[in-house]
């Protein structure tokens, strides 16, 4: 195996670990936060007046710390019927445009969202119920798409590197069977 | 008239027939007529280009002229406008409150900095009628919201309003209200007679409560670099336009409320209809001073100030008017 | 605009690239080329708006208590207690999945968090009672869509605001054409089980389904929180979805010992993984639909139509085939802000019963939500079931047009709708 590839793998296993955690954690403290807003509200009668906003921002976190693990894992939904006509040379052809075009475009939303916690950090608003400054509620979106695109951008060369076709850095094109509820492919 | 007209582009938050809708129609009407045709107002409703804190960003970037916001919204970007929250803040005159809500330095001059710091500048505010409770359960005293699970906006200064009022107050996205009502998750919520009516409220509560607290505050925000963008005589024909279209939506809106209500009370007779007397008011208004005082913690040194100014100028306009 | 939208999303969908590439690149191609003075950034604000609604949580943390249900014992003695019922009949699986996701849609108000907690545990016992995967996933996904019918119903609130109609009367048509459709579904599964001879279990004795019951008893709580937690209005649906989840835990972590308290950040990963797939396309889906919407493409396209001086029947076909048209590419509610105020001076002009139109668009609205190429159900049946998209979508056309023959009795028969109303409502 190439150096660079074993590189690049180390740096993929950190990110991936730091998503995984993030995830995680969002979900676990979305469900803490409404089911402890719902005994408030019976019985102390009192509402978390937070409860909604927190939640916000944790649907924000997981969506966007989500894409680069989604992009990881080769989960993203594609309609493959007709790339799934093609010849395997062909295939790999079309992968590799669409990894490394989806990197493009994913590198560029995430300057787009860059330029956009810039402006909301400078005109300096505040979150209605948590009196936070609403950027840093938002630093997780320009992170989550440079990462997906670093993903794109990892099977892009993984791809030109290998013989075999990679959804993924880690995802190779092919769905496995395991179809409970939402298992994650090891 | 222009051989292409500039087309301005003006959100509200509701929909059609709502009271917002007819200052934004009337606004149309007025200023087309007084650009000859250079300039075409353009409306959309509610929800089609995102939340109310969506299209108030809009408006700073210029990707929308105008935006019409509840002004229970703008905390997060000027959190002094949050005044208007406190209960029995504004007089008992409609005339004084108009002078108010177009003319207050207080928050048109101090404030604008701040708001031009958010990229946005505060063109009017009118008010959409007074904020009335529809409720599951009749309330008449402080008492009587004892338990009682109120709606509101998310927004700290909001929730101490409704403590110190008396209620436990819930916070919940507009569009589910409707169903928590139905189902008794909360007990009641404050919104104008016209959007109570418009939002049909009144389908799934018994009690209609007028106890004249607060009036339902909206306003219109522009972006500071378009508006600084038009020529001086532009600018002031647009500041004076709304100025007029307050004052004229103002006049109208307790006609209004007396047709919303007859139309709930039509529609629904069973509906019970309360309105407070003054003894019943006052038990709330001594109840609204406290919530002077967490405005001022919640705002921080620059909150009593503004406090102390806006009450000055409500008195001086009362004492010439009346 | 419309044009070049529409033809760089359609080839870049077919082309295989990630599905949120199609709605980016439309995007990114009207803010670059239409909107030139338009800052891009408003996509981001977009994008992040458009993942906020707090109706949303409801997904996962119904995601979160399925998957721990699914792993522990609850689901499958839920799940036994059904077959020890419906086993014994030909088709009755498929059934009691088709009524449960319509009743569980329905409550729970997410058609999404349907195809999530009755398809996720109930899938796998219908692939090995026999049934085809395409079925299963085509008839779980439909079957969901019915809960837009049967009150409460979110779609029907938005229309009733919108347009004045009291939501009452809407709630009440909706459940005609709601037990019809549930009632085609039923019968097609039935005819459909007779015909691939899905073999049936013995039917049950008396002490077998007791068993049944009594090692249900405990997971019977979950359907009591929900219907009971949502209808006596003790809380929302995304609330009675994280009491599920604290239920779910309390039950297989500490009750039946099936699940360790440590497995549950690994869960709670596998959740955020399948709403992350859903919510990236709500999100891209939401910068989207404002492009449309700002730039008036809907308005453009349905003026062009010139509609003014139509019959009401050809009114109401037009709104219908428009919501449908619209729910293919766009998140329903989305469609509905946008579409309804369009239409509104023409369904007063054409003289027609408000109350029929909005079923008529809550019909479209249930039926764009299953339909390709956008729907979000299909991304959520596709997330959670691991299965490639035309799998997932493949057994859709039997479900599809059952929907639209519903659609054309509705024109010929409001009464179907109406019947309800006008004997409740006098
Ligand atoms: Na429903
Ligand atoms: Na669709």
């Amino acid at each position: 195996m190439h150096a660079l590839l074993r590189g690049l793998d180390r740096v993929d296993g950190w990110i991936s670990r730091f998503e995984a955690w993030c995830l995680s954690a969002s979900i676990l403290l979305m469900a803490l936060n409404t089911v402890v807003n719902v005994f408030g509200r019976y019985l102390f009668s009192q509402s978390l007046y937070f409860s909604e906003e927190l939640n916000q921002i944790l649907m924000v976190i997981v969506t966007f710390m989500g894409l680069g693990y989604v992009t990881r894992t080769g989960r993203h939904i594609r309609m493959s019927a007709f790339y799934d006509l093609l010849n395997d040379r062909r295939k790999k052809a079309l992968m590799l445009v669409i990894t490394f075009s989806t990197a493009l475009t994913l590198f560029l939303l995430s300057y787009y969202a860059c330029l956009y916690v810039a402006k909301v950090a400078q005109r300096g608003m505040i979150t209605a119920a948590l009196q936070i400054p609403v950027y840093w509620t938002l630093l997780v979106v320009p992170l989550g798409l440079f990462i997906g695109g670093l993903q794109y951008g990892l099977a892009f060369i993984k791809n030109l590197q290998s013989r075999d076709i990679f959804l993924s850095f880690s995802a190779l094109d092919v769905y496995d069977e395991t179809s409970a509820a939402g298992e994650v492919s090891p | 008239a222009g051989v292409q007209a500039e087309t301005w582009k003006y959100s509200i938050e509701v929909s059609q027939g709502d009271i917002q809708d007819l200052y934004a129609q009337e606004f149309k009407k007025r200023i087309e007529q007084k650009t000859d045709g250079d300039v075409e107002v353009k409306i959309y409703y509610g929800g089609t280009l995102g939340t109310s804190a969506d299209t108030t960003e809009l408006a700073a970037n210029g990707a929308l002229q105008f935006a019409n916001v509840s002004l229970g919204h703008l905390g997060s970007f000027v959190p002094e406008i949050q005044l208007f929250s406190i209960p029995f803040i504004l007089s008992e005159s409609n005339d004084v409150n108009k002078k108010l809500m177009t003319e207050s330095k207080t928050v048109f001059e101090d404030m604008a900095p701040d708001f031009a710091k958010s990229g946005l500048r505060l063109m009017s505010i009118y008010s959409e009628g007074e904020d009335a409770w529809a409720a599951n359960r009749a309330v008449r005293s402080p008492a009587d919201l004892d338990n009682f699970k109120m709606r509101i906006l998310v927004s700290p200064l909001q929730v101490e309003a409704f403590k110190d009022l008396g209620s436990s107050p819930t916070p919940l996205p507009f569009g589910e209200v409707y169903g928590a009502l139905q189902l008794k998750v909360i007990d009641g919520v404050g919104n104008p007679i016209s959007s109570i009516y418009q939002s049909k409220f009144f389908e799934v509560t018994d009690h209609l409560i007028s106890a004249r607290h607060q009036l339902f505050t909206s306003a219109i925000v522009t972006g500071e670099d378009w508006f600084g963008s038009l020529p001086p005589a532009r600018q002031q024909l647009v500041q004076e336009t709304l100025k007029e279209v307050s004052i004229h939506m103002m006049d109208e809106v307790p006609r209004l409320e007396e047709q919303f209500l007859a139309k709930i009370l039509e529609e629904k007779p069973q509906m019970e209809y309360i309105r407070l007397n003054e003894a019943q008011r006052d038990l709330f208004r001594e109840r609204a001073e406290k919530t002077r005082g967490k405005f001022v913690e919640l705002v921080g040194d620059n909150g009593r100030q503004v406090l102390d100014n806006f009450l000055a100028e409500r008195e001086q306009w009362e004492a010439q008017l009346n | 605009m419309t044009a070049v939208m529409l033809s760089t999303m359609i080839v870049l969908l077919l082309l295989g690239f990630p599905m949120m590439m199609p709605l980016i690149v439309a995007t990114l191609a009207g803010f670059f080329f239409f909107f030139e003075m338009l800052n891009p950034t408003i996509i981001i604000q977009q994008m992040v708006s458009g993942v906020k609604p707090t109706a949303l949580i409801a997904i996962p943390m119904f995601i979160l208590a399925a998957d721990i249900i699914t792993r522990g014992h609850s689901a499958d003695r839920l799940l036994d207690l059904v077959m020890r019922c419906v086993g014994h009949i030909r088709g009755g699986l498929a059934v009691t999945v088709a009524t449960t996701c319509t009743l569980f849609g329905a409550v729970s108000g997410s058609t999404q968090a349907t195809v999530v907690a009755v398809g996720g545990p109930m899938r796998p016992r219908m692939l090995k009672a026999g049934y085809d995967d395409a079925f299963t996933m085509a008839l779980t996904i439909n079957a969901s869509d019915i809960a837009f019918l049967i009150p409460p119903s979110i779609g029907m609130i938005v229309y009733g605001v919108l347009s004045g109609t009291s939501i009452s009367e809407l709630f009440i048509a909706g459940i005609g054409p709601g037990l019809l459709i549930l009632a085609m579904f039923s019968i097609y599964a039935v005819i459909y089980a007779w015909r691939k001879q899905i073999p049936v279990e013995p039917k049950a004795s008396r002490s077998q389904r007791l068993l049944a019951l009594r090692r249900a008893l405990w997971p019977a709580g979950f359907p009591l929180i929900i219907v009971g937690g949502i209808y006596g209005g003790i809380f929302s649906p995304s609330e009675a979805a994280s009491i599920c989840v604290l239920y779910a835990i309390l039950l297989e972590v500490f009750v039946f010992r099936s699940v360790k308290l440590k497995e549950l950040p690994e869960i709670a990963l596998s959740t955020s993984l399948v709403t992350a797939v859903v919510f990236i396309l709500i999100g891209v889906g939401a910068a989207f639909s404002w492009a449309l919407s700002y730039a008036e493409i809907p308005q453009t396209l349905i003026a062009a139509l010139h509609l003014a001086d139509a019959a009401p029947t050809t009114v109401l076909i037009s709104i219908a085939v428009a919501f449908f048209i619209g729910c293919m590419f766009v998140d329903p509610i989305v469609v509905m802000l946008i579409l309804i105020p369009i239409f509104l001076p023409l369904i007063r002009s054409s003289g027609l019963d408000p109350v029929l139109v909005g079923t008529m668009i809550t019909l479209q609205v249930a039926i764009g939500s299953a339909t390709p190429p956008f729907g979000c159900d299909i991304f959520t049946a596709i997330a959670i079931f691991r299965r490639p998209y035309m799998d997932v979508i493949r057994g859709t056309p039997p479900f599809i047009l059952m929907l639209l023959a519903t659609s054309v009795l509705l024109v010929l028969f409001p009464q179907i709708a109406l019947l309800l109303r006008d004997l409740m409502l006098p």
